[in-house]
């Protein structure tokens, strides 16, 4: 067996070139996993387990057809990785067999602009900033922007139907494709730019579109992509409670005035977006949120984080309401102002406090920063994770709040309503808590996500709206889908017919 | 199997189900009307391991045909969300929603002009497009989706705005069609009913500056509530572009229209028609038989005139826009019938020059047929 997988190696390093071909420690040790809390919270406790074999960096579409073709007659798990941000365990190496990592960096090109029917067509391994910054010079943009911009590919975005923090006028990942090409797990080149149909292309796309790596590699991508906006416009307001902010972005949303960001957050949410202003009630409860905001200090957050309870209910108090932060941005000033105002006027209906443009200028500022700032708390020993669901309108309020009552003796939770449509919105919902040991902070950190999710199926909401399933919520993709994971299994029959794609997501064993 | 079907029939006889039992093609019928009936059906299957079909193939041993008439229709007004049962008439549910304060949205004429179509035939031709780009097809439109499944189960969605849960299974159950699935049940978004709208009408002696005046509000994002072009050679008229938009007190629309679309060399001019015309218009030329679809992206706007006036020019024809999305529309073409197959062949030929850009395709009815028909029977074969 084993010599047969150094013949692989040896196969794979005329393929691609010794370079590109790594088994080091150092490269199987950074791939076994992405950045799934809980596999954080193993390796904090220098628990390793599931090392790729191999490492391989092809540099093209043939290359990509030749591994594949090698997988196939020697039973390989191949694990399509883009820059490894996802946090749900969706590139964790689970054959028993031999698990290869393809990693399409290499393959970051942009191949064409269409300046005249706004679409760009880009290699699977482009970085989100980087690539952004090329069309910005060139006066557009592809207007998806997720937090881990800096650190995540187009290719980890279709794969896991990403959402950018302007979805509210861009729609997800998977409303800007245009068509991808995709090697699949059979090893056949599917291109759907080459279907004449528009719409019949679309049902292909979304096929592949959040398939996790399990149906076969995307290698690029056409993607419809935008003006730049000239002109932008900042709003702030505070609700006395969610009810009210979440009526009012409901209406902005249903008539059209939605902005480009809209962005609700709870109460404690909110005393952190708005720096605190309440002078007099800070103290403790300002240097805790402080600690989650960035400005450790170890010994005093793990204190902390040992009273989940009386937490959240302390941020019941120092409670200044929920702000709300929108930006209006487009190419007709006229029409970006008529926008501002008529969110104003349905603002102003729900009692919203105008606050002026500067706490929506301030989310600006640090809009890709605050993602970033959380390994301090696995660091003090305890972990910290989100979760990202979504409902239709008449549910969003009762399952935040259901959230809530099952998780506040369990964690500190707070949450934010950040990609909101007509008929509904998600909840970003952002836990921390503590642990003594290895086996307590797994055990605590599963049941806390049991419970979460638990409530999200009993409401019937989805389980998840822009992060994916991976390995953390199969189990409850599986409840949510209950004989729809039939289904799943018809497309893993048809384009990978001998489960060489990611196994152990999406219910291949 | 002969032995295990009459077995079949005879347990279905006996719990009351409707069917019918041919053992020369080996084949049960079943019609189901009501929603237990299906719990009946599926534990006496289970228990022989059989199968339900809801078409007839080759393959297929017992055939379902799915017949609940659910009156069910529901309006959940804060969520812009309709349920209802598959047979409802859409006509009824327009009216339904109307009274509401809501629309389904503007679908292209078939929908919405024929009395007897019910969700079940649109749920067949889920690809009938909307009038306005920003609404999208039926596909796009589907929020939630509940059905049998082969093995008698019912399998619902879950109803979310977005998610992230994998491939979109609506669309794989829709592609699949009856192959995999029968819908008794669909959650649709649907839109506030606008109570403003005005339509502007443009002519140009040109397709290509409409075409380029209807790109240019789609690139730039113009919210419009619904898009017309359509040649009128037949009237020795210009052709022309009708644009759909809601009046609003404060922000001047139809400037903003009329500004962007001056831009590409079009005139304004008095318009002619109404809604229901449109309606109607549109609804007789989808009729013609012997016509010819082209998808171009809004780059082959300059080559599509070009090869249209080429071919046509002693021909008259009529066309007339079927789709319009973000980057890219499809053009219909009606051809005179004794130069269909010549003119066919022809604008094959001159379109595959420029294939990156513009590509034909026969209007067949529904469109799992236009699928790779690889891909497609892979997609069957493993639902079968
Ligand atoms: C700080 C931070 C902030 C984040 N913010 C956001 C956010 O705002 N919005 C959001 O949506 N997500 C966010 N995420 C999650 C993550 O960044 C996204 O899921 C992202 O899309 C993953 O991209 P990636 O290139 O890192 O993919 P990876 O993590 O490498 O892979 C993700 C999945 O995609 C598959 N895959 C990758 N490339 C391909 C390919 N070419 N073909 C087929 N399958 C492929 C992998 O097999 C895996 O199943 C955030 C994560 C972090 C750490």
């Amino acid at each position: 067996m084993e010599r047969d997988f150094y013949k692989i190696k040896k196969y794979f390093i005329s393929l691609l070139g010794e370079r590109w071909v790594s088994d080091n420690t150092k490269d199987t040790m950074y791939y076994n996993r992405d950045l799934w809390p809980r596999e954080i919270i193993a390796s904090k406790f220098g628990v390793f387990k599931n090392k790729p074999d191999l490492i391989l960096w092809p540099k093209n579409e043939e290359e990509i057809v030749n591994i594949i073709k090698i997988a196939n007659e020697h039973k390989l798990n191949i694990i399509p990785f883009g820059a490894g941000s996802g946090v749900c365990g969706a590139t964790l190496p689970l054959s028993q067999g031999h698990n290869i990592i393809v990693d399409t960096k290499r393959m970051n090109k942009i191949l064409n602009v269409d300046y005249q029917s706004l679409i760009l067509n880009v290699e699977a391994g482009a970085i989100g900033y980087p690539l952004e910054i090329q069309l910005n010079n060139k006066g557009f943009t592809i207007g998806h922007f997720p937090s881990s911009i800096y650190c995540s590919t187009v290719g980890g975005w279709l794969a896991s139907r990403s959402a950018g923090q302007e979805s509210s006028r861009y729609g997800k990942i998977e409303d800007m494709v245009v068509s991808l090409r995709v090697i699949t797990g059979h090893g056949e080149i599917i291109d759907t730019s080459e279907i004449v149909s528009s719409e019949i292309s679309g049902d292909l796309n979304q096929l592949f579109i959040g398939s996790e790596g399990t149906l076969g590699i995307i290698c690029s991508a056409g993607l419809s992509i935008n003006y730049l906006p000239k002109f932008k416009t900042y709003s702030s307001f505070i609700f006395k409670n969610i009810e009210q902010g979440l009526s009012a972005i409901r209406e902005m949303m249903q008539n059209d005035v939605g902005g480009s960001v809209i962005r609700l957050y709870d109460e404690l949410d909110s005393y952190i977006a708005l720096g605190h202003t309440k002078e007099k009630k800070e103290g403790l409860f300002k240097k805790y949120v402080e600690n989650l905001n960035g400005d450790f200090s170890d010994i005093f957050l793990k204190r902390i984080l040992s009273f989940p309870q009386l937490l959240n209910s302390l941020s019941q108090l120092i409670t200044q309401g929920c702000l709300l932060i929108v930006l209006h941005t487009g190419n007709e000033s006229e029409f970006v102002k008529y926008c501002q105002v008529k969110s104003h006027k349905i603002a102003e209906k729900y009692s919203g406090k105008n606050m002026g443009e500067e706490p929506a200028k301030k989310w600006e500022r640090n809009r890709y920063s605050i993602s970033y700032k959380q390994s301090k708390i696995f660091y003090a020993g305890g972990f910290v994770d989100t979760m990202e669901v979504a409902t239709t309108w008449d549910k969003v309020a009762e399952l935040y709040h259901e959230v809530k009552r099952v998780i506040q003796d369990k964690a500190f939770l707070m949450a934010h309503f950040s990609h909101a449509y007509q008929d509904g919105c998600s909840i970003y919902f952002t836990f921390a808590a503590k642990a003594n040991n290895y086996n307590d902070a797994i055990k605590r950190y599963e049941r806390i996500w049991k419970n979460i999710l638990d409530v999200v199926l009993g409401l019937k909401a989805t389980i998840s709206h822009h992060h994916g399933i991976g390995v953390s919520k199969l189990e409850h993709l599986r409840k949510q889908l209950g004989e729809g994971t039939e289904l799943f299994k018809i497309l893993k029959r048809a384009f990978d017919p001998n489960n060489i794609m990611n196994k152990g997501k999406f219910f291949s064993e | 199997m002969d032995r295990v079907l009459n077995e079949v029939f005879k347990r279905l006889l006996d719990v009351g189900i409707q069917s019918h039992y041919s053992a020369t093609s080996q084949k049960i019928h079943i019609s189901v009307t009501k929603n237990d009936e299906i719990e009946k059906v599926r534990s006496i299957i289970k228990k022989f391991k059989l199968r339900l079909s809801f078409i007839d193939t080759a393959n297929s041993n017992i055939i379902l045909e799915n017949k609940i008439n659910e009156s069910k229709i529901l309006l959940n007004k804060e969520s812009s969300l309709l349920t209802v049962g598959v047979l409802y008439n859409i006509i009824e549910a327009e009216k339904f929603l109307n009274a509401h304060g809501f629309s389904i949205g503007y679908y292209f004429p078939p929908v919405l002009s024929s009395t007897e179509m019910t969700f079940a035939d649109w749920i067949k031709n889920f690809h009938i497009p909307s009038l306005n780009y920003y609404d999208k097809d039926l596909s796009g439109n589907i929020r939630g989706i509940k059905g049998i499944l082969p093995n008698g189960n019912t399998f619902e969605t879950i109803n979310a705005p977005r998610m992230a849960t994998g491939s979109d299974i609506v669309r794989l159950l829709l592609l699949a069609g009856q192959n995999l699935f029968s819908p008794f049940e669909i959650t649709l978004r649907i839109r506030p009913l606008k109570h403003n709208i005005k339509i502007l009408s443009f002519s140009s002696k040109r397709i290509k500056n409409l075409l380029s005046a209807l790109a240019s509000l789609a690139l730039k994002n113009i919210k419009i509530e619904f898009a017309t072009l359509y040649t009128r050679e037949d009237q020795h008229n210009d052709p022309m572009l009708e644009i759909g938009y809601n009046q609003d007190d404060i922000f001047d629309f139809m400037n903003w229209i009329v500004r962007t679309v001056n831009n590409e060399g079009v005139s304004l001019i008095n318009t002619l028609s109404e809604y229901d015309e449109i309606k109607m218009r549109l609804n007789n030329l989808i009729k013609h038989e012997y016509q010819i679809e082209i998808y171009a992206k809004y780059k082959g706007i300059g080559k599509l005139d070009e090869i249209l006036k080429s071919l046509f020019q002693n021909i008259r024809f009529n066309g007339y826009l079927y789709r319009y999305e973000k980057n890219s529309f499809s053009f219909r073409v009606i051809l005179p019938p004794n130069l269909y197959q010549q003119l066919k062949d022809n604008l094959i030929s001159e379109c595959s020059k420029y294939k990156e850009d513009i590509r034909i395709s026969e209007c067949t009815e529904g469109s799992k047929d236009q699928i790779p028909l690889s891909i497609y029977s892979k997609i069957i074969h493993s639902c079968l």
